[in-house]
This record gives C-alpha cells, sequence and structure tokens, in this order.
C-alpha cells in the first residue's frame, strides 16, 4: 500500500474509531488517535513488497501469524477499526462497542477475532507478548510479535521485568513499540511521574532501540520496523514519539481529552474534517 | 481406606508434584513450567533436568510471570506457576485475575509454602489470605491436597480440568491418609470417617491433624465424622450437607486465615442449603511468626491437641 493509501486509511481508522468511542459514550480518543498511525503501520503496511504482519482475517487462530499485542489497552476501539476494516469480523460491531453484551470490550478481548490475549491491565502487554515468544522460541518459530505500550505506562514495573526477561533470552523477534504521546490519564507524563530518558532505560535492559522523530510518518515507522527486522540476539523498541489526540486540531497534545469521549458538536467537526482526508 | 495406624509413613507432597510434573510433562508436550526464582523448588528443577527448554526461571518477577502464562497458553501451552504461594498469589493476583481468569486460559498455578508450614523465614513465606484471594476469583478453580497420594491423583486429573486451576502445597512430613486406589474428582470431597455427633471438615495438612484430634475425641465419647474439602471450588455442596445433616455442630479446620477460606466457603453451602452452627477453626485473623513450623502450630493451635481444645471448648467440657 502506497503512502497516500496509508494516508486514507488511516482518515477513515480514525473516523471509525471516533464513532465506534462516541457511541459507546466513553473512551480514550487522545490515546486512541496518537497509536492510529503506528498500528496501520503494522497491519497494512509494506516493506520490499511484503507486508509487515503475516496475518489471515478467515484464520484467527492461524499458527503462522504473527502477533500484535496492544499493551496500552485504552486504544483498542483503533485496532477494532482495523480488524473490521480487515474483515475479521463485521463492521457493524463497532456501533456496539462497549455495551451491554456486546463482543467489543472497551479493553483488548481475547474473545474478539484478531485479538490474541486479553491485555487488559496497562503494563501486562509486553510481558503477554515475551510468552508468546518464548513459546515461539521454544518451537524454533521465528513468527514476529508486537507489542505497541503507551508511555505512561512505562511506569509500572512489570513493563521492566519483562524487558529485563526478554533480553536475557535473547528474544530479537520480539518489538516493542513505545507510544510517547507525552500525556496520560492524569496530566502530563513527564509532570506525573518521568519516564525519560525511554533510550538509555531500554539500552541499559539490552534492547536495541530506533527512534522515530514523527511517529505519524508512514516513513520512518517502516523504516524503524525493517531495521528492526534485522537485530541480531536483541528485542527491539521503537520509540515513537507522537502527538496525543493526533487529528483532531482542538484536543491534540491535551490531557484533558486523554481518556474522554467526544461529544455531538466536537464528533461532527471531526467528522467533516476527516471525511475530505479519506 | 483409611490407614491410621501407618502414621510413620511420611512424604511430602511437594515429593509428588516433582513426580507428578514429570509424568504430566512426558505425557503432554505442551506443559511448560515457570518458576519464580525462589530456590528449593524441587519439581522445577527435576523438569528442567528432563525438559531443560520446557522450564523458565523468569525471576523474582511474580507479575511478569503470570503475564508470561497468558502469553504461553496463546500458542497452546499449558503453563504451571510455581513459586511461594504468598509472593505468588498476592503479588501477581491482579494477572492472574484479569489475565488468566477472565479470558479462561489454561494456567496451573502451584503454590508452595502455604500457611504455617514454611520455616523459618516469617510472615513472607505464609500465605494465610491465599485461599480467599483465589477463590473470588471466577473461573479458578481452587485444590489444597491433603497428603503424597492426593496430590498425586490431583496432579494426575489436573490436565482433565481445563481452565486456571490453584493448587496449595505445603511443606514438610505428613502421613499418609489415602491408599494408592484414591482418586481426586474436581468439585468432590471424600467422606474419611462416619461420626454421629459432630463433623469436621478439613483440607491440606489439616486433615491428618484432625484424623489425629478425632482418636482424642473418641476417647471422651465423641463420635466425630471428618470430611477432607480438598476441592474448595468447585466445592461438593452434596455431602457437606448431607454431612450437615443432625449433627450438634460442625468446624472447619484450616491452615488459612479463618475468614474466606474453607470455614467461609463451608459456610456458604450450609448457610444457603441447611443452617448449621459451624465453627471456623484456622488463624484467628492474625499474622504467624517466624518459628519452627511445629512450634508454630502448637502456638497457633493448629495441631491435633490444639484442634481437640477448640472443639471440646466449643461443645462445652
Amino acid at each position: 500500500m502506497s503512502n497516500s493509501d496509508l494516508q486514507k486509511k488511516a482518515a477513515q481508522i480514525r473516523l471509525d474509531a471516533l464513532m465506534s468511542i462516541h457511541k459507546a459514550g466513553a473512551g480514550s480518543s487522545g490515546s486512541v488517535m496518537s497509536v492510529i498511525e503506528i498500528l496501520v503501520s503494522l497491519y497494512y503496511g509494506e516493506i520490499l513488497g511484503k507486508s509487515v504482519m503475516n496475518f489471515d482475517s478467515k484464520k484467527p487462530q492461524w499458527e503462522a501469524q504473527d502477533y500484535l499485542f496492544l499493551s496500552k489497552g485504552q486504544a483498542v476501539p483503533a485496532q477494532y477499526a482495523i480488524l473490521a476494516d480487515l474483515g475479521f469480523f463485521d463492521k457493524s460491531e463497532l456501533n456496539f462497542l462497549g455495551q451491554i453484551n456486546s463482543m467489543l470490550q472497551p479493553r483488548p478481548n481475547a474473545k474478539v477475532p484478531g485479538v490474541a490475549a486479553s491485555t487488559i491491565s496497562n503494563g501486562h502487554g509486553l510481558s503477554v507478548a515475551l510468552g508468546v515468544a518464548l513459546a515461539l522460541k521454544m518451537d524454533r518459530k521465528n513468527n514476529k510479535i508486537f507489542a505497541v505500550l503507551g508511555d505512561g505506562e512505562l511506569q509500572s514495573g512489570q513493563v521492566w521485568e519483562a524487558a529485563m526477561a526478554a533480553s536475557h533470552y535473547k528474544l530479537s523477534n520480539l518489538i516493542a513499540f513505545i507510544d510517547n504521546n507525552k500525556v496520560q490519564a492524569g496530566g502530563n507524563v513527564c509532570s506525573v511521574m518521568n519516564i525519560d530518558p525511554i533510550q538509555d532505560k531500554f539500552e541499559s535492559f539490552g534492547w536495541n532501540v530506533i527512534q522515530v522523530t514523527n511517529g505519524h510518518d508512514f516513513d520512518q515507522i517502516l523504516d524503524a520496523v525493517s531495521r528492526a527486522f534485522t537485530s541480531n540476539r536483541k528485542p527491539v523498541c521503537i520509540w515513537c514519539h507522537t502527538v496525543a489526540g493526533r487529528g483532531i486540531d482542538f484536543a491534540e497534545g491535551k490531557p484533558g481529552y486523554q481518556g474522554v469521549a467526544l461529544s455531538e458538536s466536537e464528533m461532527s467537526e471531526v467528522i467533516s474534517k476527516l471525511k475530505d482526508l479519506k | 481406606m483409611i490407614k491410621l495406624n501407618n502414621i510413620e509413613d511420611l512424604s511430602y507432597v511437594e515429593r509428588a508434584f516433582a513426580e507428578s510434573v514429570l509424568k504430566l510433562g512426558k505425557k503432554y508436550p505442551n506443559i511448560v513450567i515457570l518458576n519464580t526464582g525462589c530456590s528449593g523448588n524441587i519439581a522445577a528443577e527435576k523438569f528442567s533436568k528432563f525438559f531443560e527448554y520446557r522450564c523458565f526461571n523468569l525471576g523474582m518477577a511474580e507479575e511478569n510471570i503470570a503475564s508470561c502464562a497468558a502469553g504461553f497458553s496463546v500458542r497452546g501451552k499449558v503453563p504451571f506457576i510455581t513459586g511461594k504461594a504468598l509472593l505468588l498469589v498476592g503479588k501477581a493476583w491482579e494477572q492472574v485475575c484479569n489475565g488468566i481468569c477472565y479470558p479462561n486460559l489454561n494456567v496451573k498455578i502451584v503454590g508452595t509454602h502455604s500457611g504455617l508450614s514454611a520455616s523459618g523465614e516469617g510472615v513472607i513465606s505464609q500465605a494465610i489470605s491465599d485461599i480467599a484471594l483465589m477463590r473470588s476469583l471466577p473461573n479458578m478453580s481452587v485444590v489444597c491436597p491433603a497428603d503424597y497420594r492426593e496430590t498425586l491423583s490431583v496432579f494426575g486429573n489436573v490436565m482433565e480440568n481445563f481452565g486456571p486451576t490453584y493448587i496449595r502445597l505445603f511443606e514438610g512430613e505428613i502421613p499418609d491418609i489415602y491408599d494408592k486406589e484414591y482418586s481426586f474428582e474436581f468439585g468432590k470431597a471424600s467422606l474419611l470417617k462416619e461420626g454421629r455427633d459432630i463433623c469436621i471438615f478439613a483440607t491440606g495438612k489439616m486433615v491428618s491433624e484432625s484424623l489425629k484430634s478425632v482418636e482424642i475425641l473418641e476417647e471422651k465419647g465423641i463420635s466425630a465424622m471428618v470430611v477432607n474439602v480438598s476441592s474448595i471450588k468447585p466445592i461438593d455442596e452434596e455431602l457437606i450437607v448431607k454431612c450437615g445433616e443432625n449433627k450438634k455442630l460442625c468446624f472447619s479446620v484450616e491452615d488459612h486465615n479463618i475468614m474466606g477460606g474453607l470455614g467461609s466457603a463451608v459456610m456458604e453451602v450450609l448457610g444457603e442449603k441447611n443452617p448449621v452452627p459451624l465453627v471456623r477453626i484456622g488463624l484467628n485473623d492474625q499474622f504467624g511468626e517466624g518459628a519452627r513450623p511445629k512450634d508454630l502450630y502448637k502456638k497457633y493451635g493448629l495441631d491435633y491437641k490444639g484442634i481437640t481444645e477448640k472443639i471440646l471448648n466449643a461443645l462445652g467440657y
């Protein structure tokens, strides 16, 4: 898929995700918007003519698939919108996000086709990815495992337990994305609990770190992923600088939009803008 | 069925775990062991000798281990997590709750050093609330085997019971209660001794102590029934209700806090189906301390003498 197609796809996913959050009446709009380009690159991107991730929407349990774990579970509406678009389940399900008896729960749920594990709680995702990577290594398989982490969740100790174990077991097929949007539910990450320097931390834990200065630029993300694929005996952290609420002009970089759905009037403003981009 | 005379025939439940896990490892190639950093886990040590690539020591990181197990089951593995019960259950409770029980994954959690059985280290290795914590999780099964043979049988059946299972093991020697024919079933309690006046529901290490105290009670003319409730969840409602019928008083004996453990589980059944007064014997909402297990059980009234005394007091002797 070409760059302009990826951009159009991102606009469509933004719109679908925001609509589902709006209908649910709750969600993390800011957090969902910052991760869109990362997820779109992984699901739709191509490197040297081959798709980044191996998956089959008709066979969600396929043995040879690559795995993606959304550790920042609050951003799952973005993943749902992508999975629906790819045909893992019917797109109408998006209208029922977070409603009674709905398949789509507000946090990743393994019952949803295409979601491999229930990484409900922030901080679990990298450990789950570690478990899958170890199981694959045990079976001498080389499926790739991606974990997408928020920056706020780097504050939780479990992430570093997993980081330590991943480099101990030399899991070079494990790639962790850090969606560094600098905002968390309680305010700015640097004022709540500073997590910098991210690069030094991961490097000292034995990881290769690749920095992406613009986490909304497909060229940069895909370039980083192709470099990550050549990593030797080390897990890779792709550290992406992103903007919370990206694509919603009035919400960009604002902690206030981190944990809320958009109102009716805000939605109509966003819809008109994103429809043009689509 | 019961061989009370055979009290000299001592064995360890942890040894049974080590032996069973080797058998299971041979039978099921998808079993893996995830071990916390604690030393002296003989099961993990033995397993790693035979199946080196299926045993992972992830260090003193219980939270990571529990989530990691969820990752293993994504690839169809059946992870056995082992470690000290207090740390495993306490530190990783949220990971077990959201990551393992919510998606109903086939993960087996084996906690060692339960109750006051752990020697020397004091409260840090004495799990006294683990049954309560694990029992309250949806989808979770909780089992406390009482002796060597029952532990073998529990592990023999554990793969038939799909879903998260917590198996609570204790340290130290334990007299044999069961013979080779015994077969453990999830959701079934076993009636060890018939009696008319009172009924004692016991679990884990306290089963053999209760059997010993019954001998003293018999001398005083009290006929006591003893039931081993090794499967705490799912619990054998039918047998518990039946055993509670026409009894003066019922007792629950556990090496655990009296709140939330076996006593509560049995009371929930009796309270709903056939109300009978029940006296809970266990740790009285208090912590242990660092000492030899034998002295601890004596001080906290959880050896056969203490249990007998409490029963006699409750009966007004």
